[in-house]
């Protein structure tokens, strides 16, 4: 079987992860077990005997890990590899990535672009909160009337974001 | 017709500008942690978003076919390196190139001749804006565009420019040039990017930071900076002409010499001969050879260039023939100024 990172080596190592409830399975050559800061062992460990005993304490030190319920990566194979696996390790590892961005680019506050979608949803937002506030203050004027034209149209505005 | 067919702004120095946008789709995690066939999902995306375009797939197309279009600046040499379905979407001038299945989902460039890196984030945005109609974009309203690499993280956006420095190298000013490049934010790297020697005393200089600047920024911040680059290396170009005219114009016509009359070039030789004659066009010292024509050669000549064009494989010998035959033809067009006794 080959590596599962790096897809060229053959696999040396298993090891066992624990993603939520479910525990996965990767298979990695040394070298890449090592860039990834998995403790390799011995070198010659077979699959068998990796079944038989090393597994089993390996699974138990590594069940505790936190492991990005998306694509699986764990903080050893992100600081290894430097990369994350998918848009979830952001959230999933963000105490840890956090400070790492910050190094690199001196911030962790984006000012630029975003998608189309983004910028409509903001705009949306924008005016809810607006209409809110216009709301809050209609009641607080015991103006019923008016508050209810507000509510009416903050349920459009919410119905239509939603679709 | 290639970026290197055309003269931009600045020709002399900077042969072409380069906007690069990093994108992923939120659907699918990264590239290295995908299935191959939610690669396949991506590339069949990008290729209806684009349908226009022409797709090169580099996984089944010949080694030296796809380091071609690495030396031609269409695709970096990390989208050769995987397996599974990746390739490359052009635009009919090759001005717009998008990497699918590189280190991120979708890698958008856009290549413009000459000192013009806002007309290609320009042409890399409108291509951006068809993209995300075909997928949600992975973005975060903190960190911007998500990327696989945190260093591409809030524009994805590398802004660069590629130039001829021959003076500034010649004076051994790069070490010091890099240093404060990267106190600025820049990087400046040979050729063919990261880790690769500056042949022919070609350099490209872009941004290194991407997050917590605008798109705009990041691009105006780039033209200030190559801008007092290019300021430099004219004065010392001057300076130079002006204390050993005959010493320059014995440098750029030996080149020209040489290149229009030998029959074996090898790669490392043939750059620098062409840097020669870049540098004698620029100033004067050499006529009759069209810029864009030096450019095309720089790139044309390139191993994996000469044998796409062969249509065969050849041996290194035969390619440093071929190498020698394109170069004649286009430096036998040489004019010697005449200079008063």
């Amino acid at each position: 079987m080959k590596c599962q990172h790096c897809g060229n080596n053959e696999a040396e190592y298993q090891y066992t992860i624990t993603v939520g409830n479910h525990q996965i399975e990767r298979y990695l050559c040394s070298v890449c077990a090592k860039q990834l800061g998995y403790k390799t062992g011995n070198a010659d460990l077979s699959f068998d005997q990796l079944f038989s005993d090393f597994l089993n304490t390996k699974v138990q030190k590594q069940a505790s890990e936190v492991v990005c319920p998306r694509c699986g990566s764990t903080w050893a194979e992100i600081q290894g590899s430097g990369k994350v696996g998918c848009a979830e390790c952001y959230q999933t590892f963000s105490d840890r990535l956090l400070p790492y961005v910050q190094k690199i680019h001196g911030t962790v506050v984006h000012v630029g672009r975003a998608p189309q979608a983004e910028t409509v949803a903001r705009k949306a937002e924008g005016i809810l909160s607006r209409l809110q506030a216009q709301l809050d203050a209609a009641v607080e004027e015991q103006n019923y009337e008016q508050a209810a034209i507000y509510r009416d149209e903050i349920r459009a505005l919410k119905g239509g974001m939603e679709q | 017709m290639s970026f290197y067919d055309q003269i931009g702004a600045e020709g002399e120095i900077v042969v072409s500008s380069r906007a690069r946008l990093a994108r992923n789709f939120t659907e699918y995690p990264f590239p290295g942690h995908m299935t191959e066939r939610e690669e396949q999902l991506v590339l069949d995306l990008a290729k209806g978003a684009l349908d226009h375009y022409t797709y090169l797939p580099v996984n089944t197309m010949s080694p030296m076919n796809a380091s071609a279009l690495v030396e031609r600046h269409l695709v970096s040499r990390e989208l050769l390196s995987g397996t599974g379905p990746r390739g490359v979407l052009l635009s009919e001038d090759e001005s717009i190139s998008v990497m699918v299945g590189e280190e991120d989902h979708v890698r958008i460039q856009a290549l413009c001749a000459g000192f013009a890196p806002e007309t290609a984030l320009k042409q890399a945005l409108e291509v951006d804006r068809i993209l995300e109609q075909a997928a949600p974009y992975a973005f975060d309203r903190k960190l911007g565009y998500l990327t696989k690499c945190p260093t591409n993280l809030g524009t994805g956006l590398r802004a660069g420019v590629m130039v001829h420095l021959p003076m500034l190298t010649e004076q051994g000013a790069i070490r010091d040039l890099m240093a404060s490049l990267n106190k600025l934010g820049f990087i400046i790297r040979g050729l063919y990017g990261e880790g690769t020697a500056a042949q022919g005393d070609l350099y490209q200089i872009s941004n290194q930071v991407t997050l917590g600047i605008a798109e705009e920024e990041i691009v105006s911040r780039l033209e200030q900076v190559v801008g007092s680059i290019l300021t430099k290396e004219e004065e010392l170009r001057r300076q130079y002409q002006k204390m050993y005219p005959m010493r320059l114009m014995d440098r750029c016509q030996r080149a020209a010499g040489l290149l229009a009359t030998a029959r074996i070039l090898t790669q490392p030789e043939a750059m620098k001969l062409c840097s020669h004659v870049r540098l004698g066009l620029s100033c004067g010292c050499l006529k009759g050879i069209p810029m864009a024509e030096m450019n095309r050669l720089l790139f044309e000549m390139q191993p994996g260039c000469l044998v796409s064009q062969a249509g065969e494989e050849r041996t290194y010998l035969n390619l440093d023939q071929m190498r020698a035959d394109m170069a004649r033809q286009i430096a036998q067009k040489a004019v010697l100024p005449l200079i008063e006794s």
